[in-house]
């Protein structure tokens, strides 16, 4: 059994094992970075924790995340942060540097089986093959699992 | 509150005095926490000292207990860092026993000294500097000492002596690493780079000494298996100006002569707190190190004398005797301007390795202690950037990776340096009259300049930082206390009417007992071509006035105002009846013509003056002078020409000359005295000035 946070990205639903997931907020003010990949939105100050935040969207090849009232950052826990429960509960690695994702909207909480997760044999949809960790068919849409090892790494 | 804090502390210095070397053990993860929480508290009395500046207007006594705060928090984190810093002798205390190992092998005999063991840095800089300094080490014990036998047939002692110094110079830390061994063969290094492609047969005409030592760290020529603290490797020079880049270091060969290789290592004292200039681009904003910035350039629009010129398609700035290459910090890092009403143009002129360049960016602000927090790994292809930190208001701002801006910009410095350095003919050609003055103002609407040349140091002050002592008034400047008067106690000019809670401290350069003059108002820094009047306004103290832009501006005499408020420290070089010496002054700013003339005349010589060199040798037959005072660069004829005109004269060669100039390098004064000088003065250093004058016509 796990639980995973999910989250839209245009129509796309994704999930990120919700162990891993530090906190959800809307404080749109980033520092752009100038001179670094297009698809990162910027920095900001979490209580004094340096955060580095994805557009998804960008990321997995579309257009640019459009700030709306829904938008909110999923802020991902780090390495030290995970450190206890990372091997019981099949938390991927993710660094020291602090990561956030900006996302079109939030949805559910979702318990899947570990059994029901299948890999994806191919893109699904315009989702890169490799941005993938697996795939869960729910009653009336389609789940992907992101794998974040992969988004955060160029 | 403050007698209580006082009394504790002295009640501290007891108990310390009874127990002398009382030390307990301490964690490093505790003291390492404490070093965070400390940083937390610098940002949190920042964003708090930005949020309270309009209350402390309306509420009494607040602005008291936030100084207190303000001053106990730096003391709090300067006292955490000091709890991390750890003596290079850590480090030193290594390296005989390289000298061993390595002369096992190759028999040579070396003898290892060490200074300055005790000098203090902070842990993580301790620690990484073992691996660099032991590659240099290796590259001197193995290519330039020499073998036993050559060293005895080149007569030299048979032991070699490799000498590690450390000491503090500014804000950073110095390591020199001296060797008498062979010395660096300039040509043969040259030679190897062109053979090896990195340098065309072209460019390496252009090369300089300094240039050709850089690419002993550029290029490893030499590699050698080492054993280091990061594993055993085949490292070289260029390895180890990576790693001492990586603690925010440098390396640079500062001789290379025969007996005398001189390796001069630089390191900050900690990475962690630094201070720096906030500045913002299209309204973002950045921070700079401070280290690196030299001093800020306004231009106003319409300023013909003063632009960014065009040379050879690269933007440049002729900034008093140099052509400075400037980089638009917008475009470095890639950035769309936005439109700008505002049309002046802002330079910071930065300095990184002996590299110059001016950096443009939309606004600068204050100075600011910041924290230096990581940059995350998903920057670290961009070359810009060294780390983050968190501003007053909460945001993050990034922390501008200064060497690695030039190299982004693509600075060919290499070029321009020697466009500059071809010498005289461009000293020559952009020299002119301009003066750099900074303007500011006491009473409103009470104009003084002084020439920026003459100043070492602006600071803000807070009206309470001012104590007074008996009846004078001193603050406290680089930890020491610093006498300051205020112009209307000297001069016949207006006090303030009224006294903001800011006010603002000048501090001269190469003065010996320095002072600080209080001002009330920095009004600009500017350029201009104009000449002193020396006899409209005329009062003990001042130079004289000038019309600038229409408004009266009146220049102080800094070292007059020294003397008349510590007559107690009045130098022994005051008027003296008995001198009847006379002397031809030769200088071709009117600024400078002003002032030397002035401290001259004050000494109770008779003075002339001339106005360019041709017009100087014409004079100099005129009457029999006692001295000659030379500027070096000057129109129609410089100094040079004019002191060899004279020295092939009979009648004038016995003449003692003096060169009296503002460049300070080592070769323009071997230069002057090849040309016949009889001794060689630094411009605005008067009491030095007198000495000489002095020396030159008791021979």
């Amino acid at each position: 059994m796990m639980q995973f946070t999910t989250f839209y990205v245009g129509k796309t639903l994704f999930g990120v094992n919700i162990l891993q997931v530090k906190e959800i907020n809307n404080q749109m003010k980033y520092t752009p970075v100038p001179d670094s990949a297009d698809f990162i939105k910027g920095l900001f100050n979490l209580r004094g924790q340096i955060i580095t935040i994805f557009d998804l969207a960008k990321r997995l090849g579309r257009h640019d995340t459009d700030i709306q009232d829904k938008t909110r950052n999923l802020i991902l826990k780090t390495d030290v942060e995970t450190a206890l429960i990372r091997s019981s509960n099949k938390i991927e690695e993710i660094g020291h540097d602090a990561v956030g994702f900006i996302i079109d909207r939030i949805g559910d909480v979702i318990e899947v089986e570990d059994t029901d997760i299948q890999s994806a044999p191919a893109n699904v949809g315009d989702i890169s093959k490799e941005f993938i960790k697996g795939v869960v068919e729910l009653k009336d849409d389609l789940l992907i699992i992101l794998n974040v090892q992969e988004i955060i790494k160029f | 509150m403050k007698t209580i804090h006082n009394e504790n502390l002295a009640h501290l210095e007891d108990k310390n005095s009874e127990n002398k070397n009382e030390t307990i053990r301490v964690s490093l993860t505790l003291l390492d926490e404490l070093m965070i929480y400390a940083g937390e508290l610098v940002l949190a009395r920042n964003q708090l000292m930005r949020l309270t500046t309009e209350l402390s207007k309306t509420i009494p006594g607040l602005s008291n207990v936030l100084q207190d705060i303000d001053m106990t928090t730096s003391t709090i984190q300067e006292r955490i860092m000091n709890t991390r810093m750890q003596p290079i002798s850590l480090v030193f205390s290594r390296f005989p026993r390289l000298i061993r190992d390595m002369t096992m092998k190759n028999k040579k005999k070396i003898h290892l000294e060490t200074s300055g063991d005790s000098v203090d840095l902070d842990k993580s800089v301790v620690e990484s500097l073992y691996d660099p300094l032991a590659i240099v080490m290796y590259y001197l014990v193995e290519k330039d000492i020499e073998r036993t036998e050559e060293r005895i047939s080149a007569n030299k002692e048979e032991t070699a002596h490799i000498y590690l110094k450390a000491y503090q110079e500014g804000g950073k830390v110095n390591v020199d690493i001296i060797s008498d061994g062979a010395g660096i063969d300039t040509q043969q290094l040259l030679n190897k780079a062109i053979e090896e492609g990195l340098v065309s047969a072209n460019d390496a005409e252009r090369y300089g000494k300094k240039d050709i030592f850089d690419l002993l760290f550029s290029h490893n020529f030499f590699k050698n298996h080492m054993k280091l603290d990061h594993g055993e490797e085949e490292v070289g020079l260029v390895d180890a100006r990576v790693m001492l880049e990586k603690i925010g270091g440098s390396i640079s060969v500062d001789a290379g002569l025969a007996n005398n290789t001189i390796i001069n290592v630089k390191l900050p004292l900690t990475l962690v707190i630094i201070p720096s200039i906030i500045i913002t681009v299209n309204e973002q904003n950045f921070a700079v190190p401070q280290v690196s910035l030299q001093e800020i350039v306004r231009l106003k629009a319409g300023d013909v004398e003063h632009k960014i010129e065009q040379v050879n398609d690269a933007p440049v700035l002729r900034l008093r005797n140099k052509l400075l290459p400037i980089l638009y910090l917008h475009k470095v890092l890639g950035m769309k301007k936005e439109e700008q009403n505002d049309e002046t143009v802002r330079i910071m002129v930065m300095k990184h390795d002996d590299n110059e360049f001016g950096l443009v960016v939309d606004e600068i602000f204050d100075h600011e202690e910041i924290v230096v927090k990581n940059i995350p790994r998903f920057f670290k292809n961009s070359l810009c950037y060294t780390g983050t930190t968190i501003m007053g208001d909460g945001s993050v701002a990034l922390i501008l990776d200064i060497g690695g801006i030039g190299a982004k910009g693509k600075l060919n410095f290499t070029g321009l340096k020697e466009q500059t350095g071809s010498g005289d003919d461009i000293d020559r050609r952009m020299h002119d009259d301009m003066q750099n003055l900074l303007l500011f103002e006491n009473a409103k609407d009470q104009f003084f300049a002084l020439n920026l040349d003459l100043i070492k140091r602006i600071e803000k002050i807070a009206k309470a930082d001012i104590d007074l002592v008996g009846e004078k008034e001193y603050i406290e400047h680089e930890g020491k206390s610093l006498h300051v008067i205020r112009l209307e106690q000297y001069l016949p000019v207006q006090a303030p009417d009224h006294e903001d809670s800011d006010l603002y401290v000048i501090i001269p350069k190469a003065v010996e007992n320095p002072i600080g003059i209080v001002v009330h108002r920095i009004v600009d820094s500017i350029s201009v071509n104009t000449e002193i009047d020396s006899d409209s306004i005329m009062a003990k103290g001042l130079i004289g006035s000038a019309l600038i832009k229409d408004d009266l501006v009146l220049f102080p005499d800094i070292f007059e105002l020294i003397e008349m408020s510590e007559p107690e420290k009045v130098q022994k070089y005051r008027a003296k009846d008995k001198k009847k010496q006379k002397i031809l002054l030769i200088e071709d700013t009117p600024f400078f013509r002003s002032l030397e003339k002035n401290y001259l005349e004050s000494a109770g010589y008779t003075v002339d003056i001339a106005i360019d060199g041709m017009d100087g040798f014409k004079k100099a037959g005129l009457y029999k002078y006692d001295l000659f005072i030379v500027d070096i660069i000057m129109p129609r004829m410089d100094g040079y020409q004019f002191v060899e005109a004279i020295k092939r004269n009979p009648e004038l060669q016995k003449i003692p000359t003096l060169a009296l100039t503002t460049l300070s390098s080592e070769e323009s004064k071997a230069k002057a005295f090849n040309a016949g000088f009889d001794a060689y003065e630094i411009k605005v250093h008067k009491e030095k000035l007198l000495e000489t004058v002095e020396s030159l016509l008791n021979k």
